[in-house]
């Protein structure tokens, strides 16, 4: 049994835990409503990026297309994933869901004998990355500390994925990322990236539900003007060789931003319950607390009794 | 007919423009293009320069006229919307001599960058000239 300078020490080393845990709630909920707004802000780029991609697809056919960052280079022995995480943890299981979402996708690939190659941006899942998958970790980049950046970083990255698929290092690549549904869901997703999947362009996989409809409703426009083809400026090539890398670009950077407002939505629900747990735990030793000191009184004044009696 | 086009100027990170317009001017890969209405379907790279949209004249007001400086992107013209997806834009208004000055460092930056005699040099070569040549329209 624990002396009451014990109980006094838990209570006061809980009492501030709570402090932090609430503030780290606080903070992470100011930090949720940028993001959030960050996210609404970019999705019209994103969006219509997608949508533009989708119409010349619809009249072209992407897949005929002689680009191989859409459609392959028919190969798919080696796989790139590219691992999306955060740099901070004490965000609940938000690390994790995205860590297990892509250790089964590799480990479906290495069942079928395929080579997985992992790129890990944020060192929060390269910790538990490193562990499941030693030796097949490509590379590790850090997010950058200043947040406008963000574009710019994405860019880099999918210079360096244009690359590496240039150098034949692999031959598909899969984003990993956590999809913001709300504050309170947080959607592990994977994405093709390279080649470009038609199937998720057709926005079934997880795309919000207006999305879908826009997407017939473009079908249906596609249709109307079926007799009148795209002209590209200044030629089809070189505009999809324009497009297709910066679509890629796009793609993580709306990965990352998705990414950066599930982190804190996943923070303030974990700080949240963290608070409410230290409440919970604080009520009951304040109980043991109480009890034992009343336990001690009446204990101290039996004594002063039973001495006054012996006399 | 159509008289109208409906118009969005969207960078990564906003949208900058949104409205129905009577004209847009914006500088293609391969020149100057004025989109009306009914414009057919085409898909461009953008060169850096002006891009002017034209209000539609009413009783009231003339036509105005809204200029941007646009970098980077490329643009979509259907019968009846356009929509240009730049990597920056700057509405003219704020777009000062520095801010151009800024650009011309950045695309000689990225001039040098690129490989020597690919397609991608020239290109480069061409955006700085592109660049240059809108001083004089901003030191008056």
């Amino acid at each position: 049994m624990s002396s009451l300078k014990d109980l006094r020490t838990r209570i006061s080393s809980v009492t501030s835990t709570r402090k932090i845990t609430r503030a780290m709630q606080m903070v992470s909920a100011a930090k949720l409503r940028r993001a959030q707004s960050e996210v609404e802000s970019a999705r019209p780029y994103a969006d219509n990026m997608s949508l533009i991609l989708r119409r010349l697809a619809c009249e072209t056919g992407l897949c005929g297309l002689d680009h191989p960052l859409a459609g392959g280079r028919g190969a798919d022995q080696v796989h790139l994933l590219l691992v999306c995480t955060s740099e901070r943890g004490l965000c609940g299981a938000f690390n994790s869901n995205i860590v297990r979402l892509a250790s089964r996708h590799a480990n479906r690939l290495l069942l079928e004998g395929k080579t997985v190659k992992i790129l890990c941006v944020g060192k929060r899942g390269l910790e538990q990355l490193v562990r499941l998958f030693p030796g097949k970790i490509m590379d590790n980049v850090s997010m950058p500390a200043v947040d406008g950046s963000v574009f710019d970083f994405a860019s880099l990255l999918s210079n360096r994925l244009s690359s590496l698929f240039d150098e034949g290092r692999f031959d598909v690549c899969t984003l990993f990322f956590s999809y913001f549904h709300s504050v309170i869901s947080q959607v592990p997703t994977a994405r093709q990236l390279i080649p470009l999947s038609l199937e998720d362009k057709k926005g079934e996989s997880f795309e919000k539900e207006d999305g879908s409809t826009s997407f017939l409703s473009d079908r249906g426009l596609a249709r109307t003007h079926a007799a009148s083809i795209y002209s590209y400026e200044p030629g089809e090539s070189e505009v999809f060789s324009f497009l297709l890398p910066r679509n890629i670009g796009v793609q993580i950077f709306m990965a990352l931003l998705e990414n950066a407002a599930s982190e804190q939505g996943a923070r303030m629900t974990a700080m949240d319950n963290a608070t409410r747990n230290a409440g919970d735990m604080l009520d009951k030793l304040r109980l043991k607390y109480n009890r034992q000191r009343q336990a001690k009184i009446t204990t101290e004044l039996i004594e002063v009794v039973s001495g006054a009696e012996a006399l | 007919m159509i008289k109208t086009l409906d118009f969005e100027l969207i960078l990564p990170g906003e949208r900058l423009f949104s409205g129905s317009v009577a004209r847009v001017i914006v500088l293609g890969e391969d020149g100057e293009f004025t989109i009306l209405p009914g414009h057919s379907l085409l898909v461009s790279l953008l060169r850096p320069g002006l891009l002017s949209v034209e209000f539609i004249e009413t009783d009231k007001s003339e036509g105005m006229v809204h200029r941007f400086f646009v970098r980077g992107g490329f643009f979509e013209a259907r019968p009846d919307k356009v929509v240009i997806l730049a990597e920056q834009a700057v509405p003219l208004e704020y777009f000062s001599p520095s801010l151009l000055e800024e650009e011309i460092i950045r695309a000689e930056r990225e001039k040098e960058a690129t490989a020597d005699g690919g397609d991608d040099k020239s290109l480069a070569w061409r955006h700085v000239e592109d660049l240059k040549r809108l001083r004089p329209l901003l030191s008056h």
